[in-house]
């Protein structure tokens, strides 16, 4: 037997648990939308814990991680920066998204703005952002599933066929069993990827440098630049503070806007479950700090891999690793990259089918769960024929992204806080916010300060919602008051209903 | 016992300090490799460090919190001060602070009807 076959069958054997627990999980849950969408309102704190952790570390902290300490060294310090920051506001905001969720019977993020601000072309608006947000990440994903099969079986399993396995078991159990196969697959995955990253980052600096401290003294003899901040810039250059902070800032507004993440609200048990999702953020937070000591083991290495993002399996196939391990470390990989594009697969589907395709025509239950399910499987198949495409330049579309969805920020807010702001206002908002914010994109040479067009979207974004809100009135005051009142926790008075 | 208001701001000031002190300008003066701390170069360790006060602040923040709903530290389930539904003394704070701070005080209280609260504040 090769040393690929024992590496090919740890990978089998861990995506056959998956499998096992996300179909087990289904049966759980009722068979309505509610059931499908939100795994009936009953995550207990372990499951939330793992879910939040899990789909934020996806691929990208698993494999972009060490790949950015390695290739950019101190810039990859943005990641560990922004994590809680985004995470705190949600100690308040969280509880209060959740009461509204079953006030109302909120599904979406949308859902929730509609109940606010009536407006169709609004939800439309955010369904079409949010897939097109998607894409690019949920190929990503892939792409790093395959990448990571293909490297530790020596090219034997080849990437298309390394991802449409792996995507092919997401889609399986995220068809038959919908969030609640999503929860309980997180939670597995979770505590998998935090047993392997810490093993890695104990072991790969020890192994190559005699132990941590003496791998950065020589780092810091040889290559300084990388270990203070902001590190370097793709291009290799140094990277720009401007750059730097605004990075941190953006992501930290944006986090938790992401609806797959946003939308955990509305599964949450109480609001307890939330809070203390947000007390231990931090906890989980800190992982990333093995995830930088690999990528900083690859930078004295002799020899370096053809792609930065390549820089784990290529540190893990030359350094005589037991096959053990090296399966091992592929199934972490991989239960990143799929705890991440399960949970996407499963929140842009709901979203294009509650907030865009939904409210043009009128669907029973059953109808629904099956237009979601078919659009699950057509956005995996387009991400899956992207995936196979090299050639895309899918990070910067995912960091785009990112600026895309932080303008969900201020209407989401506001809707929950400001009693002044008016539909129109939030329209406009949203508009002038994601405008500015493509426009600096596809114009990167005209950011002042080289900082982030999504921060100069929201610079543009937050005034023009304050002042056309302030020149317009909110026709149904009534409904405001009832929202407000809803998203304060005053059951008895809960009456304002979001238009179908 | 300290008032939810102070705790609300006290937290809030610490995300804004910690915005600052991981960003440009506030990073400049820790950005440095040396003294390594448990071998990590001290740029790491500073905003590494940054992230285990939120959690000792997100502890203090539930606390009182808790308290204040009457339901107690939602990470923990204890000290839930006096009342076990509420009725507790914490609770009649928390209304007041959110007379002032238009925040919502916590978990549902059915039978509390504070409807001209929000009205008069806007």
């Amino acid at each position: 037997m090769e040393r690929w076959h024992g590496i090919a069958l740890i990978i089998l054997l861990y995506l056959a648990v998956t499998l096992g627990i996300g179909l087990r999980a289904g049966r759980r849950a009722s068979r309505s939308v509610t059931g499908y969408v939100a795994g009936d309102r009953a995550f207990g704190l372990l499951v939330m814990y793992f879910i939040f952790g899990a789909t934020m570390f996806s691929a990208f902290a698993f494999l972009g991680g060490p790949g950015w300490a390695y290739s950019r060294g101190a810039a990859a310090f943005y990641i560990l920066s922004y994590g809680v920051l985004g995470m705190a506001p949600w100690y308040w905001v969280g509880p209060r998204a959740a009461r509204l969720g079953r006030a109302h019977g909120y599904v979406t993020q949308a859902q929730l703005l509609r109940g606010r601000f009536p407006s169709r072309f609004l939800s439309v608006l955010m369904a079409i952002l949010t897939v097109l947000a998607f894409i690019p990440y949920i190929t990503l994903q892939m792409r790093g599933a395959g990448i990571v099969i293909e490297a530790v079986t020596d090219g034997n399993i080849p990437l298309w066929l390394g991802a449409a396995v792996a995507y092919g078991i997401v889609l399986l159990y995220v068809l038959t069993s919908g969030v609640s196969a999503v929860g309980w697959t997180n939670t597995f995955q979770g505590i998998f990827m935090l047993i392997i990253a810490w093993t890695l980052g104990i072991y790969l600096p020890n192994r190559l440098y005699g132990g941590v401290g003496e791998m950065f003294r020589d780092i810091a003899a040889q290559r300084p630049e990388l270990l203070t901040v902001p590190g370097l810039s793709d291009t290799g250059d140094p990277w720009s503070w401007g750059g730097y902070s605004t990075a941190i800032l953006v992501s930290a507004i944006g986090v938790a806007m992401w609806p797959h993440l946003f939308m955990k609200a509305f599964t949450a048990k109480d609001d307890d479950t939330i809070r203390r999702t947000v007390v231990l953020f931090p906890t989980f937070q800190l992982f990333l700090i093995p995830v930088f000591l690999i990528g900083f083991a690859g930078v004295l290495f002799p020899e370096s891999p053809q792609d930065p993002d390549f820089i784990l399996p290529f540190l893990i196939l030359r350094s005589q690793l037991p096959g053990l391990v090296v399966g091992l470390f592929c199934a972490g990989a991989l239960s990143a990259s799929m705890s991440t594009g399960d949970a996407l697969l499963h929140a842009g589907a709901s979203v294009a089918v509650e907030d865009g395709v939904g409210l043009f025509a009128e669907l029973d239950d059953r109808q629904q769960r099956l237009l979601m399910r078919g659009l699950v499987v057509g956005m995996g198949a387009l991400a899956y024929f992207f995936a196979l495409y090299e050639g895309f330049s899918l990070v910067i579309l995912l960091l785009s992204s990112y600026g895309i969805i932080a303008q969900f920020t201020p209407p989401i807010i506001a809707a929950m806080y400001w009693r002044r702001a008016t539909t129109t206002g939030a329209i406009a908002g949203l508009l002038v916010g994601s405008a500015v914010t493509l426009f600096f994109f596809f114009n990167g040479h005209l950011k002042p300060l080289d900082l982030h067009e999504g921060i100069l979207g929201l610079v543009a974004h937050v005034p023009t919602l304050v002042l056309v809100s302030l020149l317009t009135s909110d026709p149904a005051p009534e409904r405001t008051e009832a929202f407000l009142r809803a998203a304060r926790g005053d059951v008895g008075e809960a009456g304002g209903k979001a238009p179908a | 016992m300290v008032s939810l208001r102070l705790v609300r701001v006290g937290a809030a000031c610490f995300f804004l300090l910690f915005v600052v002190a991981v960003t440009w300008p506030g990073m400049v003066p820790f950005n440095r490799i040396r003294p390594l701390v448990l071998g990590l170069p001290f740029s790491m360790v500073w905003i590494a460090l940054w992230v285990g006060l939120s959690f000792v602040v997100f502890l203090l923040v539930d606390r009182v919190e808790g308290r204040a709903r009457g339901t107690g530290s939602a990470l923990t389930g204890m000290d839930a001060g006096e009342g076990v539904d509420g009725a507790g003394k914490g609770a009649d704070e928390a209304d007041e602070e959110t007379k002032k701070n238009e925040r919502p005080p916590g978990s549902p209280r059915p039978g509390d009807q504070e409807a001209g609260v929000e009205g008069g504040a806007g």
